[in-house]
Order: structure tokens, then C-alpha cells, then sequence
């Protein structure tokens, strides 16, 4: 399994930021969602940002893991937000369906990380 | 019934049996016919003129093509075929030729055969006879076809431009009926006017979304009050801008449903609870400047 595509997953605070820059076949796809999981365990993230301003292309299968990440990372007490879709991409999920309704956008990895603190100071001043 | 327009079996014998008299003088004719045709008042002067070139090279090709097609029966039936006649108008009015031209140029070669067949055949009266009627017959063939060609193509030629016409105004008036219109930073405006097929739908669409990433917009207002009607097809599309919108990071507000387009949109079972949605573009406006934190009020307020 040497061609298997490694994502780099990045810490920074409380949240991890993952960048896809190539197209991941599913195998590696299946990886990079195992991956993401194990690291949000390890770092108790908060929340997680998945860029995909490289992405010029996205199948179905990888459009279906990331709304599935997206759902576990819940359960697992992070939030998880896509950022800098292509709007090729996007007209490309839409079209197959996959609308990730349950995940937050966000135009830029900036904005993405903006959202994130946001949202944590909101979720911390509740519990005061 | 005998058709008109073709060539009895007489006729072709007769032609059949100039052709190597022709052959032998076609030099001479070719350079009598061009003589005349300097000389012909239908043509711009001077042999430098763009016309006077195409025709010279035409009447070179035709004059030889002319009498090879003399010589035998299949010769004549592809010489006087309608493909082979618009094949050659096609070709001449690619190049520019006008129809006066063309059709003084075909006379031309009228001109100069029947004297000198009138006066090579003196001796035969009876082959004079009827060499002379096939070509009379064989000449208002001729002319008759390249004037209906013509008339076919140019006819072709003017439709074709139309349709490119209107393809063009196609394509500018979908171009200008789905601007994308920044009124505030990170806000943008798409006014819909007119009815919206799926391709008009595809293209605003993208305008949209290229707009969104441009800008990097995070509110967009769509505002359907110049929309008549609202299907389930255009709901569909709308639909989907508004899902793709949102994949790009940017929040879509739907303002300018009129009562008739709400009323229709109830009775069709359109689904529009996960859209955010306003009477009209001001309550738009104020519905996103509010969420980004901002208002309007008055200058000077004390």
C-alpha cells in the first residue's frame, strides 16, 4: 500500500486544520477519515477545518466521507468546517445530492478559523 | 413527359461531335472570351479588379471543364448536375463573386462558341443544325441552374447569419439578465428578471458562485421579483444555487416571492423551509445588514 496518500493533519489551539491538495483515491480517502478521527481523539480538538481551496475536482465517495466526518467529529465534540470550495465542486455536489447539509462553510480558511473561536466563546460563555 | 431542363439523345451526339473541334481551338477561345469579357460594361474595369481576377481563374477552369463535359454522356450529366453547379456557386461566392458577374461570366462562353461553331461547321449544314440547338439547349441548362443556385445559396448564406445573429443576441441577453451586483462589503445582490430555463439556470449559477468566490461574499440576496412564474423545475434550480452557495461558505436569503408566486409555490409542494426568505429586497437588505451587525438610521439624529 505504498501509494496510499497521507493528508498532514495540523494542530493549531484548540482545533486541527487538514488541507486536501490532491485528489485522494478512496483507499486513501478511508485513510485520511481514519486519520482525522484517531487525531481528534488524541488532541480533544474542538473543531476541525478541511480546506479544499485545491481541490479542483471531488467524487462522490470523497463528498460522502467528508459529510460522514463531519457527523462523527460531532459525536466526538468537534465541529467540523469546509472552507474554500471550488464553485465547480460545489455545483458537483449539489448535482450528485450531496448537499452536506449538516456541515458549516465558510469562503476561506481565515473565515473557517474566525467561525470556530466564535463558536467556542460562545459555547464557554454558556457554560458560565 | 420530357423534362425542360436536360439534353435529348440528339443533343448529346451533336455536342459529343464538337467537342474535339473545341479541344483543339480551346486556347484561342479562352483568350477570345476574356477579350470580350473586358470589354463586357456589366463588369468593374481593368483586369486588377478583385472580380475580373476570380473570373478570369474561373472561366480558365470552366473553359476546359466545358469542353472535357462535351465529350461524353457521363461529362454532361455531371457538368449540368445541380451538386456539381452549387458546389461551384458555393466556391464563387465564398470568394466574392456577385451574381452579375457570374452570370455575364457564364454568357461569355455562350458568346464566343456559337460563332465559332456557326463558322467551323459551314460545310455541314445538318451537324450545324443540331450542334447549334443542343447548345442553345445545353446554355439555358446552364444558366438556368446557376441561377437558381445561386439564389438557393445566397438565401443559405443569409439564413446562416441570422441564426449566428441571433445566437450572439442569444448569449448577450443571457449575459446581462443574471448580474451579480455587490451593494455592501461581502454582500451580494442577484436580481433575476424573466423567465429561467435550466441553461440560463446552469449560467446563473455559476455567475453566482464565481461572484461569491470573487468577492468572497458571505451574503447573497436572490431577488425573484422580476420572476413571473415559478415552477417546481425553476424552484429545482433555485434550489440548488442556493445548496451550492452555501457548500462555498455564503449565507442565501430568497426576497421577492409575490403573492401569486407564493400561492403557486404552496399549491406545487415546493419545499423552501431551509431558505431563509423576505417580502422584498429592502427587508432583505436590512435582514443581512442586521446579522452582520450594522444599520441604517438617519444622519442627524439628536
Amino acid at each position: 500500500m505504498s501509494d496510499l496518500i497521507r493528508v498532514p493533519i495540523l494542530q493549531i489551539e484548540q482545533f486541527l486544520v487538514a488541507s486536501i491538495q490532491v485528489p485522494l483515491h478512496d483507499s486513501s480517502a478511508v485513510q485520511f477519515r481514519d486519520d482525522l478521527l484517531t487525531e481528534i481523539h488524541r488532541t480533544r480538538a474542538r473543531g476541525l477545518i478541511l480546506d479544499m481551496t485545491a481541490m479542483d475536482v471531488v467524487d462522490s465517495f470523497l463528498g460522502k466521507l467528508i459529510g460522514d466526518v463531519a457527523e462523527m467529529a460531532g459525536l466526538m465534540g468537534a465541529t467540523v468546517v469546509i472552507t474554500g470550495l471550488q464553485p465547480a465542486v460545489a455545483i458537483t455536489l449539489v448535482e450528485l445530492g450531496l448537499s452536506l447539509e449538516g456541515v458549516v462553510t465558510a469562503l476561506n480558511l481565515e473565515k473557517g478559523m474566525a467561525y470556530l473561536r466564535r463558536r467556542l466563546a460562545q459555547e464557554e460563555a454558556g457554560y458560565e | 413527359m420530357a423534362h425542360f431542363l436536360s439534353l435529348t439523345e440528339k443533343d448529346k451526339a451533336a455536342l459529343h461531335q464538337c467537342a474535339p473541334l473545341l479541344r483543339t481551338h480551346l486556347e484561342e477561345l479562352y483568350q477570345q472570351r476574356m477579350a470580350l469579357l473586358s470589354q463586357a460594361e456589366e463588369l468593374p474595369p481593368g483586369p486588377q479588379g478583385r472580380e475580373g481576377a476570380l473570373l478570369a481563374s474561373f472561366i480558365h477552369q470552366a473553359m476546359e471543364a466545358f469542353v472535357e463535359a462535351l465529350a461524353t454522356d457521363d461529362g454532361l450529366e455531371n457538368y449540368l448536375g445541380r451538386s456539381r453547379i452549387q458546389e461551384e456557386v458555393r466556391t464563387q461566392i465564398k470568394a466574392g463573386m456577385g451574381f452579375n458577374v457570374l452570370m455575364v461570366g457564364i454568357a461569355s462562353n455562350q458568346q464566343v462558341v456559337v460563332p465559332f461553331i456557326v463558322e467551323q461547321l459551314a460545310d455541314q449544314p445538318a451537324l450545324r443544325r443540331d450542334a447549334l440547338q443542343a447548345l442553345l439547349r445545353f446554355y439555358a441548362i446552364e444558366s438556368a441552374l446557376f441561377g437558381q443556385c445561386y439564389i438557393a445559396e445566397k438565401e443559405r448564406v443569409i439564413l446562416e447569419t441570422q441564426e449566428r445573429i441571433i445566437a450572439v443576441q442569444k448569449q448577450a441577453i443571457q449575459e446581462l439578465s443574471s448580474p451579480v451586483i455587490q451593494i455592501w462589503e461581502g454582500v451580494l445582490v442577484l436580481p433575476l428578471v424573466g423567465a429561467i430555463d435550466s441553461e440560463r439556470a446552469r449560467r446563473m449559477t455559476e455567475g453566482l458562485l464565481t461572484g461569491i468566490k470573487d468577492h468572497q461574499a458571505e451574503h447573497v440576496i436572490i431577488d425573484i421579483t422580476g420572476v413571473p412564474v415559478v415552477d417546481t423545475s425553476i424552484a429545482n434550480h433555485l434550489l440548488q444555487a442556493i445548496r451550492a452557495a452555501r457548500l462555498l461558505g455564503a449565507h442565501c436569503l430568497l426576497v421577492g416571492i409575490n403573492a401569486e408566486v407564493a400561492q403557486t409555490m404552496v399549491h406545487l409542494g415546493i419545499d423552501l423551509s431551509g431558505v431563509i426568505t423576505r417580502a422584498n429586497l429592502q427587508a432583505g437588505i436590512e435582514y443581512v445588514l442586521a446579522r452582520m451587525g450594522l444599520g441604517v438610521e438617519p444622519l442627524n439624529k439628536r
